[in-house]
């Protein structure tokens, strides 16, 4: 049997020699006699795999699947018919096979030959176009995922998701990675209990497991093939039934590099164009996270920009509140308003502290109930909670933070409700310390930007305290100066006036009353001898020069024509008499005049002229001047000009000239006025004095 | 007997007043009344209606100037005889504008007081032998020459304000916006400012106004 069965043999193998099917010639019994390649590649055995003379429940063993024991039933419950059996059917690894069989009875025993034939290619075909389309599916999405304009972590968990339901994950994760810092950090993760989040939130490149990863080629770590088991991460895995790590690593545009994982918990292991599919679809993961990152990082600029913007909308304003509030109380109420707007807090302060008495006064609040401020008014700087927040420097500090709640302010603090308060502690001014106190009765962080932030305005803040203060004091002494000046220029003139009063009313009447008694004295002696009368006539002669001489004096001082006829007559007069003495022309013309100006302005106005009419004299060489005196409205104006060589500025400095002009501007300002003088050496000088006209002498 | 000139004296200074009397009591005057002040010496004279009145310049209250010119406008017939300290021109020319017949100074001989009270009542203007002789005459010339009252004094306070506008360059709308008045007024306005001043355009009211120093070159 056994001989003619393996005569027959080299036939029917040459018989099926020419076919690629796998061929497996069995006896009734299930002992294997022979096997082409074919078949050995159809199962996928090696060639040192030899299966001659095994009986096929070994075979099994081997894998061999029930497949062909089925193959075996059915040809020997069907007799000598050849069946075949074009099924397909997935079997363990045993993909899908065409199995026809026959049974040879010809030779004794008789054979079954089983043909393997493989019809894979079309199922495989459809897993593919399936698999295929998944794969357009997942990259569809995530190319929807980044172009969307949803938040970032959204769009990168989504991305996550994914990718890792294309590989049938159960943990996802996504790391940054520092290199420098050698150091990966946790962006985002799905499934992954949140108990290990924390821990594994910064994980170390060099950790064993992690450098295991890296070595294994980026793709599949299986779990028994990791290093012992110590860090974090591996105890994690241990607990979460981790059995395989898909892992890839990515770097977009060299800037960030990111590691992505997932943990598969089904001990299988990953079909192979899932993993070259993986490796794109993660490279493409890869830079989709970077432009998120990119974008978030636009992002912040862009806010940090707003921000920067903002505050330097802010530094203008207080630069502009600073250089033109005309007060203290001014720049800190417009200070107040300006910082506690900026930054949200519904209530503000200002403090003072007073560290000798011991004594805090406020100086201005915004947003405080009136009863509340007067209890604010002055507190004892020892009150510790306050001395706390002193000590805290700019600080926002959270309402239960602050210590020792007995006492006013944290009674005042609950009862405007307030959550957060910053504190800045400022020195400004002549060492005076300053408290700059901002209120929030939202409940939430101020970010730490603003804080920084804040302590520059504040710097600003004590500045302009600073500058205004010194403002003060100048404008104060300026003040004095100036009332100082005008004083004297108002006693000096009223000082002459009355002298003048006084030769002229006092002396000169007496003089006048004298020369009549000695007239009623002569008419008494008649016939008068001629010896008296020509006494007499001496003594009439000597009061006249008496009397000529007082009125000069008198009129020099102060001319009574001023005030008797007013200010144009009496400066045609003094212009004429002028002109009589100097070789100097003057062409004076008044218009306008219809009523008398007041007689301070008068006064002003001629003086200021005779002073003019000197200087030209003294120093301008000038042959011409010309005075225009106008009534205008509002304003009475004089002007003077001269053709002389003009004043340089060195010389207007010098303490001659200089105190003539000084002191005709001092004149014009005391009435109110306006003081100019145009000139340059060789271009003649011009003066030009404008005084306001008030009510009925308009 | 003649009628005695009935005179009345305004003088602040009682020792000039009491020398003056005794002088002139007799030789046909007769001194009806006595004023220290301007004011009074106004209401005075209305009851008493002297000849004569002598009268200060330096008075209190009102000076005397202002008191002839009243005195002089509500009774012309009354001569006013200015006595005073003040010898220069400009009161001499100021009192004959205001009515005054005769400007004596008081250094002048007493007499010469006398000379001038029958002088006046003759209907003559006297003034003090001590003046350069022509300045009656100077003054006549002064007063035929023409207006002391200039164009600009007849301009409003509100036309003057508008004037300065127009010279520093404004146009009527921005006049009309500085003043808060509508640019119809500033328009009246500026119609009665040239009619006034007989300028008929906005360039010469703006010379005009650089002439007379309202506004710079």
């Amino acid at each position: 049997m056994d001989n003619n069965g393996n005569r027959l043999m080299p036939t029917v193998i040459k018989a099926l020699d020419h076919t690629s099917e796998g061929i497996l010639i069995i006896t009734l019994e299930g002992k294997i006699l022979y096997y082409n390649k074919a078949w050995l590649d159809i199962h996928a055995f090696g060639p040192e795999d030899d299966f001659r003379g095994m009986m096929l429940p070994d075979v099994e063993r081997k894998e061999l699947g029930p497949l062909i024991n089925e193959a075996r039933e059915a040809i020997l419950t069907t007799g000598s018919f050849t069946t075949q059996f074009p099924t397909t059917r997935r079997d363990g690894k045993f993909h899908v096979v065409g199995v026809g069989c026959t049974l040879i009875r010809e030779v004794d025993p008789p054979l079954v030959v089983i043909i393997l034939k493989e019809v894979t290619e079309l199922v495989q075909a459809q897993e593919k176009l399936e698999r295929r389309n998944r794969e357009l599916g997942v990259i569809n999405e995530m190319h929807a995922a980044m172009t969307s304009s949803l938040s970032r972590n959204i769009v990168i968990r989504r991305m996550l998701k994914l990718l890792g339901d294309y590989i049938g994950a159960t943990y996802y994760a996504v790391y940054r990675v520092d290199m420098r810092a050698r150091r990966a950090t946790l962006r985002a993760s799905i499934g992954i209990p949140r108990k290990y989040l924390k821990r594994i939130s910064s994980v170390s490149l060099d950790a064993p497991a992690m450098l295991h990863m890296f070595r294994s080629g980026n793709i599949c770590v299986l779990e028994q093939d990791l290093p012992h088991h110590r860090g974090r991460l591996d105890e994690m895995r241990v607990v979460l039934n981790i059995k395989r790590t898909i892992i890839s690593a990515s770097s977009a545009r060299g800037n960030y590099n990111y590691l992505t994982f997932f943990g598969v918990t089904r001990d299988e292991d990953i079909p192979a164009d899932v993993r070259t599919f993986y490796q794109t679809a993660a490279h493409d993961f890869g830079i989709a996270v970077e432009r998120v990152e990119l974008l978030d990082e636009l992002d912040r600029r862009q806010r940090e920009l707003k921000r920067r913007n903002e505050e330097l909308a802010l530094i203008g304003e207080i630069y502009e509140i600073i250089t033109t509030a005309p007060t203290r109380k001014a720049l800190v109420r417009r200070m107040l308003e300006t910082l506690s707007t900026f930054f949200g807090a519904e209530m503000a302060g200002l403090f003072e502290i007073d560290r000798s008495q011991d004594l805090v006064t406020v100086v201005d609040s915004l947003g405080v109930p009136p009863g509340v401020r007067r209890k604010l008014r002055r507190l004892p700087m020892s009150n510790r909670s306050f001395a706390w927040m002193v000590r805290q420097r700019g600080v926002v500090v959270p309402e239960e933070d602050i210590p020792d709640r007995i006492g006013d302010l944290p009674v005042i603090r609950k009862e405007l409700r307030i959550k957060r308060t910053v504190a800045c502690i400022f020195e400004a001014g002549t060492g005076r310390d300053y408290q700059l106190v901002l209120c929030f009765t939202k409940d939430e962080d101020v970010k730490p930007e603003v804080r920084l932030f804040l302590e520059s305005a504040v710097k600003r803040f004590a500045l302009g305290i600073e500058r205004r203060e010194l403002l003060d004091g100048l404008r104060k002494s300026q003040g004095e100066l100036e009332s100082l000046t005008m004083r004297l220029i108002d006693s000096g003139e009223s000082e002459k006036r009355n002298l003048a009063r006084i030769l002229h009313d006092d002396v000169g009447q007496l003089i006048t009353g004298l020369r009549y008694e000695i007239d009623g004295f002569e008419k008494m002696l008649v016939p008068a001898s001629s010896c008296v009368r020509k006494s007499l006539e001496a003594m009439r002669s000597q009061l006249r020069l008496m009397s000529d001489s007082t009125r000069k004096l008198s009129r020099s001082l102060h001319p009574a024509m001023l005030g008797e006829l007013g200010l144009v007559p009496t400066l045609t007069w003094y212009v004429d008499n002028f002109v009589r003495r100097e070789a100097l022309e003057v062409d004076l013309q008044a218009v306008g005049f219809d009523k008398r100006l007041p007689h301070a302005m008068e006064v002003t106005l001629y003086r200021v002229a005779q002073e003019c009419l000197t200087n030209v004299v003294r120093h301008a060489r000038a042959s011409r001047v010309t005075i225009k005196l106008t009534k205008g409205y509002p304003c009475a104006i004089m002007s003077i000009e001269d053709n002389g060589r003009g004043i340089s500025n060195k010389k207007r400095n010098t303490p001659a000239q200089g105190l003539g002009l000084v002191s005709m501007r001092e004149r014009v300002q005391y009435v109110g006025g306006r003081f100019e003088i145009k000139s340059a050496p060789g271009k003649g000088t011009r003066i030009r004095v404008e005084i306001p006209i008030k009510g009925s002498h308009a | 007997m003649p009628e005695q000139i009935r005179v009345f004296l305004v003088e602040d200074h009682t020792i000039v007043r009491e020398g003056l009397r005794p002088l002139l009591e007799g030789k046909g005057i007769r001194v009806i009344g006595e004023a220290g002040d301007g004011l009074q010496a106004v209401r005075m004279v209305r009851d008493l209606k002297p000849d004569v009145v002598i009268m200060d310049i330096g008075l209190p209250h009102l000076g005397g100037i202002e008191a002839a010119r009243r005195i002089v406008k509500a009774s012309p017939g009354i001569r006013v005889i200015m006595l005073t300290i003040h010898d220069e021109p400009p009161f001499v020319f100021k009192s004959l504008e205001a009515g005054v017949k005769g400007y004596l100074v008081k250094d002048a001989p007493l007499d010469e007081l006398l000379v001038a009270i029958r002088a006046v009542m003759k209907g003559d203007t006297y003034l003090s032998s001590n003046f350069p002789r022509g300045l009656l005459e100077s003054y006549e010339r002064m007063v035929k020459r023409g207006k002391s009252v200039d164009d600009f004094s007849h301009l409003t306070r509100r036309e003057r304000e508008i004037l300065q506008h127009i010279a520093e360059g404004y146009t009527s709308p921005q006049i009309a916006g500085i003043l808060y008045i509508s640019k119809k007024t500033v328009e009246n306005h500026r119609a009665n400012i040239m009619a006034k001043l007989n300028i008929h355009d906005t360039a010469g009211l703006v010379r005009y106004a650089i002439k007379i120093g309202l506004v710079e070159t």
